[in-house]
């Protein structure tokens, strides 16, 4: 058990600059979500981590364990980082059985059959798949398959546990309650995770804490109740929650501040903070909690 | 059924080596491919005598080779019988090759 830490990473595709000087750091048996939009980077990001893509610079390392360097020159490949890496696709390996898949990376590691067989088992139970240890994948339903998929990651006791939206092929339903299953799973077995989701409900409800990423670039990053009060600009508070955006001006006067809309409505809403400049705020018409307000840059794509 | 990139890469990650995924993930899976290329490069080459040329030498004589010195002697009744003895051969290959392999035409 370890912290994951990423420091200015950064991932160029010829001009392009998918991820662009990202830093965080997962403490120990914490769930990070990274959350955003599709080509904000999330998944090279951690396709990073994984080793999957090498990234052009920066720095990661789980503990003492350095994964990227660029400053050194140090690329571990990904068969040496021992990170649990959970597909989207599920990736199960359609020539092998359930138990097989599972025993695939103890057999790498060149383990003793009497206790790969125990570890597998162990690991297909804690997913609940020890009754379809037999079955090929294609006979297993797309809920069965990932927890397949999980327990073959889970199986090598990984030290992190990444997971590249494991939920958005299952049906909504079964999202649901794989979400808590999932997450109550997850704090069992107290691993640091690493989520990537474009899905706001996903990373509101599971994680200790959100990073929203846009354009390559790390948006916000704060607990989700920190996200949902208090989004640091407009794009965050777009993604996260359903919110209407109008555009108006600010004024104030003897009478107070309101906003006037293009349509030349006034809403009355009480005073902006000192600080300069707010950008924009949300507010409840209700009047029920007061407005929260931004002035981060307008970086909307 | 197509392979995905994810099945390299999910092998990768749970710790194989770039030759232990090729080995033990990509190459069952392609196996049934190769060997229908292989079926189909044998029938191929069977019939051709340009490639075959190559192995033409004093003490051994290639079927396409020399069905074509018999065909400019004008001997056509040998070429006949050898081309039906390549047919015989690739019968004989195309059923051993389905029933090794269990292809089936329906269903």
């Amino acid at each position: 058990m370890a912290e994951l830490v990423v420091s200015s990473l950064t991932r160029c595709f010829g001009a392009v600059t998918a991820v662009d000087r990202v830093s965080f750091t997962v403490r120990d048996g914490e769930f990070l979500t990274l959350l955003g939009p599709s080509g904000c980077g999330k998944s090279t990001t951690l396709a990073a981590i994984a080793g999957l893509e090498r990234p052009t610079s920066g720095r990661i390392s789980l503990g003492h364990d350095v994964y990227f360097d660029s400053d050194t020159n140090l690329f571990l490949p990904p068969e040496r980082r021992n990170c649990g890496l959970v597909f989207q696709s599920y990736a199960l390996w359609p020539h092998m059985t359930v138990e097989e898949n599972c025993a695939f990376p103890l057999k790498l590691r060149r383990v003793p059959k009497e206790q790969r067989a125990s570890q597998v088992r162990e690991a297909l139970a804690l997913v609940e798949m020890e009754r379809l240890a037999d079955r090929y994948p294609h006979q297993l339903s797309g809920g069965q398959q990932q927890r397949v998929a999980l327990a073959r990651t889970l199986v090598f006791r990984p030290g992190i546990l990444l997971l590249d939206e494991p939920l958005s092929n299952l049906d909504a339903k079964l999202r649901d309650r794989a979400r808590s299953w999932l997450k109550h799973l997850q704090s069992k077995v107290g691993l640091t995770t690493v989520y990537v989701t474009h899905d706001q409900v996903e990373a509101l409800a599971m994680s200790d804490r959100i990073a929203v990423m846009n354009g390559g670039r790390i948006a916000q990053l704060g607990t989700p109740k920190q996200i949902y009060v208090a989004p640091a600009d407009r794009f965050v508070a777009d993604l996260i929650g359903t919110s209407n955006m109008l555009d108006g001006d600010l004024k104030s006067d003897e009478r107070g501040s309101f906003i006037r809309f293009a349509d030349g409505q006034c809403l009355k809403i009480p005073a902006p903070p000192e600080k300069a400049g707010p950008r924009g705020c949300r507010c409840d018409p209700a009047g029920e909690h007061p407005p929260v307000w931004w002035s981060g840059s307008e970086r909307h794509r | 059924m197509q392979i995905g990139r994810d099945h390299d890469r999910s092998a990768r990650s749970v710790g194989a080596s770039w030759i232990q995924a090729c080995w033990h993930i990509i190459t069952p899976q392609i196996r049934p491919a190769l060997l229908a290329c292989f079926a189909i490069l044998f029938i191929h080459f069977m019939k051709e005598y340009a490639v075959a040329i190559f192995l033409f030498g004093p003490d051994s004589e290639v079927m396409g080779t020399t069905m074509l010195a018999f065909w400019v002697q004008g001997e056509n009744g040998s070429v006949a019988a050898l081309a039906v003895l390549q047919m015989a051969i690739m019968v004989v290959f195309m059923i051993l090759f389905r029933r090794a392999l269990g292809v089936r035409t329906h269903g």
